[in-house]
């Protein structure tokens, strides 16, 4: 960690990328490049398949997954889906959604509290079709989130404890930077565990069937199928005091409502 | 006459190549059962499933533009509702009534890039496999225009085909080396010119005599035969092993062929008509280059019609 020219502090990481889209000659969505490093394509085809939020009608959105490599390094990334700027379409007529997906190693991060919105934007500056394939070597503030948006951070933040995804519904008409925020929030609410290994979407197809995210938004809660346990549902803005229905969870939200105020970065350490 | 809510056993799972129209044929269902008249509707079985009903037909409707590409895969239960002739009594004192009735369509919904031949997104590539195992009934999309410029269809069918035999081999249903699931093959893009062009050539065009615009159809009995000369005249060389394969995989019984569009052919609507020397529904955007634009109305042709089918095969009730 270093002296960030503002004062504050920052950290300096190499990110491995890839582009994941349509030519116009293309119809279905691929792997159009990725960076020389650890991952190969077949870990970025896989990684980023199992991680889609589906359709998305708005744009841009973000996503944050985890992925192991060699069952050694722990790499955490984050997505951005976005069109270009000039709209784009594939060999059927179809907008193209590209997807930029850059991941760097847990550890060069856990040091200082990085938050999301300040990797969305270090990383939405990159246009990865002239990046060539070297990985990005980027320095970031570390600027530890707030907790905002009162209790309901927290209770989210407890609720990823009983192991149960937490779908968030009714923020249709937030922006993607305030629910960016709110993950912001939440993640920084956890145990270091699991922060290592959570996955979020700041929005999600209501019937992508069987996502990986354990938080993230969608319009309305995923169907329950098969007998499966449901997500916990959660509405925006309405903070919700009743018990969670599990004792850990509800001991874990008493202790965050009693210890908020003491720096979030601390719970990541 | 209480409706009755009658669940099938298993869903309807939707497969083909990218970019095939899976999505769009769904998106096509609900103005197609509007055009048909008030014996079917379709509705969402819960909140996620009517948003995505409301949005697939609003975008064909109201914005004449077609569905983003499915990205991993789509599951939602639609309903279907309708009324059906029932009898009671013995031969000659029978009464008839018509009964509602309710069957569920257990939708899934993948993206192409799955059934691909290299399946490098391993974990999704076996939920594609995992969904039609479980389904039933099967709405395979046959893209001729696909097959023409990229000639892979063989590729996308026969990998799935021998992963979902390898998966149900040692099911008691997977009797006589058959698959047990029905099979829809819709050959789709009837709209397009030079599929259009094929049947006319072949002598296959017929107009439905209940269709006030006498809009071209190709019946039934005759969409295999098409989708065999499709198949002959395709640009990869693989295309007649397509149709071999699903025979070979499938009970030739549980099979039935359908020649569809989702968005049909263009009816001026000003004057109402259909005219055959200006059929086409897709043109190029002007505004967007490269967007093709859907030109008028949708007027879908065929898909009702394996859905019904595969329904009332899953409900026990052959037949039309």
């Amino acid at each position: 960690m270093s002296e960030a020219p503002t004062g504050g502090t920052s950290v300096a990481i190499t990110a491995e990328w890839a582009l994941w889209g349509k030519t116009s000659s293309d119809r279905g969505y691929r792997l159009l490049d990725y960076s020389e490093g650890n991952l190969g394509a077949d870990n970025y085809s896989e990684v980023l398949t199992r991680y889609s939020p589906g359709a998305l009608e708005e744009l841009p959105q973000v996503t944050i997954s985890w992925s192991s490599h060699r069952e050694e390094l722990n790499y955490l990334a984050l997505a951005i889906h976005d069109r270009e700027e000039q709209r784009r379409y594939d060999a059927d007529g179809r907008e193209i959604v590209f997807t930029r997906y850059f991941c760097w190693p847990y550890d060069d991060l856990a040091a200082g509290a990085v938050s999301y919105m300040t990797l969305y934007e270090e990383f939405s500056r990159f246009d990865l079709r002239t990046q060539g394939r070297a990985p990005i070597k980027t320095e970031l503030a570390a600027t530890p989130p707030g907790v905002p948006y009162g209790g309901q951070a927290l209770r989210v933040a407890a609720l990823l404890l009983t192991g149960k995804p937490v779908c968030i519904v009714g923020a249709d008409r937030v922006g993607f930077r305030e629910r960016l925020q709110f993950v912001d929030a939440v993640m920084s609410l956890l145990p270091y565990g699991m922060r290592r290994r959570l996955s979020a979407s700041t929005w999600t197809s209501s019937t992508l069937q069987g996502h990986k995210f354990r938080l993230f938004f969608a319009s309305t809660p995923r169907p329950t199928r098969d007998g499966q346990p449901g997500d916990h549902v959660v509405e925006w803005g309405r903070p919700h005091g009743a018990p969670t229905g599990y004792d850990y969870a509800d001991d874990y939200l008493a202790w965050l409502e009693s210890e908020v105020k003491r720096p979030a970065a601390q719970l990541a350490t | 006459m209480p409706p009755s809510q009658e669940r099938p056993d298993y869903g309807i799972a939707m497969w083909g190549a990218p970019s095939s129209g899976k999505t769009t044929f769904l998106s096509a269902l609900s103005i197609a059962l509007t055009r048909r008249g008030k014996d079917w509707k379709v509705i969402g079985a819960d909140k996620a499933a009517t948003e995505r009903l409301v949005n697939l037909t609003t975008l064909l409707t109201r914005n004449h533009a077609f569905p983003l590409a499915t990205q991993g895969i789509e599951g939602f239960r639609w309903l279907l509702v309708g009324q059906v002739p029932r009898s009671t009594g013995k031969r000659f004192r029978k009464e008839r009534y018509e009964e509602t009735v309710t069957i569920g369509l257990d939708l899934v919904d993948a993206s192409g890039e799955l059934a691909g031949p290299v399946g490098s997104a391993i974990s999704k590539r076996e939920e594609l496999i995992d969904s039609l195992a479980r389904s039933r009934g099967i709405v395979f999309i046959f893209d001729p225009i696909r097959e023409f410029e990229v000639g892979d269809t063989f590729d996308h069918t026969f990998a799935v085909l021998n992963e979902l035999a390898q998966q149900m081999v040692a099911s008691p249903e997977f009797s006589g080396g058959w698959l047990p699931h029905y099979v829809a093959v819709c050959i789709a893009k009837f709209d397009e010119l030079r599929v259009f062009r094929t049947a006319e050539k072949m002598h296959l065009l017929m107009a439905d005599p209940a269709d006030r615009l006498g809009l071209p159809r190709v019946a039934d009995e005759d969409a295999r035969e098409l989708f065999a000369r499709l198949c002959e005249v395709s640009g990869g060389g693989t295309a007649d092993l397509v149709l071999n394969t699903l025979e070979q995989h499938f009970h030739p019984g549980r099979i039935k062929y359908f020649v569809t569009s989702a968005i049909g052919f263009f009816v001026d609507p000003r004057k109402g008509v259909y005219d055959p020397d200006d059929i086409q529904n897709l043109l190029p955007s002007e505004k967007e280059p490269g967007s093709p634009r859907i030109r008028g109305n949708v007027y879908p042709i065929n898909v009702v019609e394996p859905l019904l089918w595969l329904t009332r095969q899953l409900m026990g009730e052959p037949g039309e």
